[in-house]
């Protein structure tokens, strides 16, 4: 069974169309779904969570169609939106306290652990939270009722540095159990390098490429020499190319690197930079 | 559901505390003033708190929220509609202990089946028409479906009476035999309020 399996999956909207989006989630691993904004990173979530009706294309979650009895299923889903919606007059005690009469496997301990670590207030009202403190508290809902799979839609933006570090951690160790998974959409490509088996590139509502991670970032690398040395690759080679008064440099695939020249790892924000503007 | 109906009681104490005091406040001075318009005062504030307290989940994201929580979009809109039975059932519990200790329904010549009566309509009629229309298209767009809904059914209504008069028509002369449907249309209409609610809000792209 795979966690996410998506088929042919089409949204049309006014000036958006989300095309032919196609991909699988394996159990035990960490999907990254990158794209520019507008790139239909959040429309694909909200097709698999159902709240919008997909023009086309099916869409499987732990198993089950999410055509049919979803409501079930969601108890093993927790999602983090780039928005985290409780009502602003509740606290986290009240938050606790609905979230326990909603998952029937909810974890009034776990919360309380999430809720110390996180160092959420008990009886502050969420509208005067933070960002930062709402997304925490949105992570915290999100990992306390056992769930199998963690959708999560920018949630690690408006963190800070630390607290990011911390929760990426947290996501990490999720997924050492070999039946837990994660589906994150994000910006912050440092994020899903770190994190990520697999990583989804959507460009303009197109899915550009879905592969593993480790095996994508080898695929491609950094040379660096002078304009003459850059000019003389074979252009169709070339994904990206910079040049600077103090030299140029190229990406490019490994095994079109000519011989001799200086190479080096690329990280995945140079690589989609590269792709998507043809710049690095 | 619970948790839903748990999350609304929660609001309601937080961001509609001033309505529910103004609704305990207006029922005491029916006691004092004997005058049954202030039986209708309580009862149509509990009614219409169920789309106030939709308003402020929707200013919050809560609908997108608990779209991806385990209730289907069907409990959502049933536990709207049984949070607002508990309010406007219970204000009419109170109004009638109220009431009736205090020998205000007496003065006001009424008998606790006419407050029921009183209740399901005006407590529970106007909720079954703006709750269907808040789920389909939002609290925000929803307010002006509603006044224009009000608008025609008073137009409508006016009219109908203007024609009926014109003709010479009477009321039944025994009224007394149709008062049960003073009971039954109000749980009718709910219940299709409620089929339509359902209706829209799963059809509904959040």
């Amino acid at each position: 069974m795979n966690a996410i399996e998506i088929h042919g999956l089409t949204k049309h909207y006014d000036g958006f169309s989300l095309e032919n989006v196609s991909f699988t989630l394996p159990m035990g691993c960490i999907l990254g779904l990158a794209g520019e904004n507008g790139a239909g990173k959040s429309t694909t979530i909200r097709c698999i969570l159902n709240a919008v009706r997909p023009d086309a294309g099916d869409i499987h979650v732990l198993g089950k169609s999410n055509q049919t009895d979803f409501a079930r299923t969601k108890e093993d889903i927790g999602v983090v939106l780039d928005n985290v919606g409780f009502p602003n007059g509740l606290t986290t005690q009240q938050v606790g306290k609905v979230m326990s009469k909603t998952y029937k496997n909810w974890n009034a301990d776990r919360f309380e652990q999430y809720r110390k670590r996180f160092d959420l207030p008990e009886k502050k009202c969420f509208r005067d939270f933070s960002r930062g403190m709402k997304m925490k508290l949105g992570i915290a809902v999100a990992m306390s009722h056992d769930p199998k799979l963690l959708i999560l839609d920018e949630a690690t933006s408006g963190l800070d540095p630390v607290i990011r570090d911390e929760v990426v951690e947290l996501f990490y160790e999720f997924t050492r159990d070999e039946q837990h998974s994660i589906l994150i959409s994000s910006h912050i490509l440092s994020d899903l390098e770190k994190l990520c088996d697999y990583i989804a590139f959507l460009q303009k509502g197109k899915l550009l490429l879905c592969e593993e991670k480790d095996e994508l970032l080898s695929r491609y690398c950094l040379v660096q020499g002078t304009p003459e040395d850059i000019y003389a690759i074979d252009k169709s080679k070339i994904l990206s190319e910079k040049h600077t008064a103090y030299g140029a440099s190229a990406i490019l695939r490994r095994e079109d690197a000519p011989k001799g020249m200086q190479t080096s790892p690329i990280g995945m924000e140079e690589l989609f930079i590269a792709m998507v503007k043809g710049e690095h | 559901m619970s948790g839903l109906l748990l999350k609304d009681f929660y609001i309601l104490m937080k961001d509609c505390r001033m309505n529910v005091v103004l609704a305990l406040a207006f029922s005491l001075f029916g006691v004092f003033n004997g005058n049954p318009f202030w039986v209708v005062w309580p009862v149509l504030m509990c009614g219409l708190l169920p789309g106030s307290i939709m308003g402020i989940e929707e200013q919050s994201g809560w609908m997108t929220y608990a779209d991806t929580m385990p209730w289907s979009r069907k409990t959502v809109v049933t536990a709207k509609y049984v949070f607002l039975l508990l309010l406007v059932l219970g204000v009419t519990v109170l109004l009638a202990v109220i009431y009736t200790l205090s020998g205000a329904l007496v003065k006001m010549d009424m008998t606790v089946s006419d407050l029921l009566a009183i209740s399901l309509i005006i407590g529970i009629l106007p909720a079954c028409i703006m709750l269907p229309v808040n789920f389909k298209v939002g609290t925000v767009k929803g307010r002006l479906w509603y006044f224009a809904a009000i608008a025609v059914a008073a137009g409508i209504g006016g009219l109908a009476g203007a024609l009926l008069i014109d003709k010479g028509a009477e009321l039944p002369q025994n009224v007394g035999d149709f008062y049960w449907l003073v009971f039954v249309l109000p749980v009718a209409v709910l219940a299709i309020s409620w089929v339509l609610a359902v209706k829209f809000y799963e059809k509904r792209e959040l």
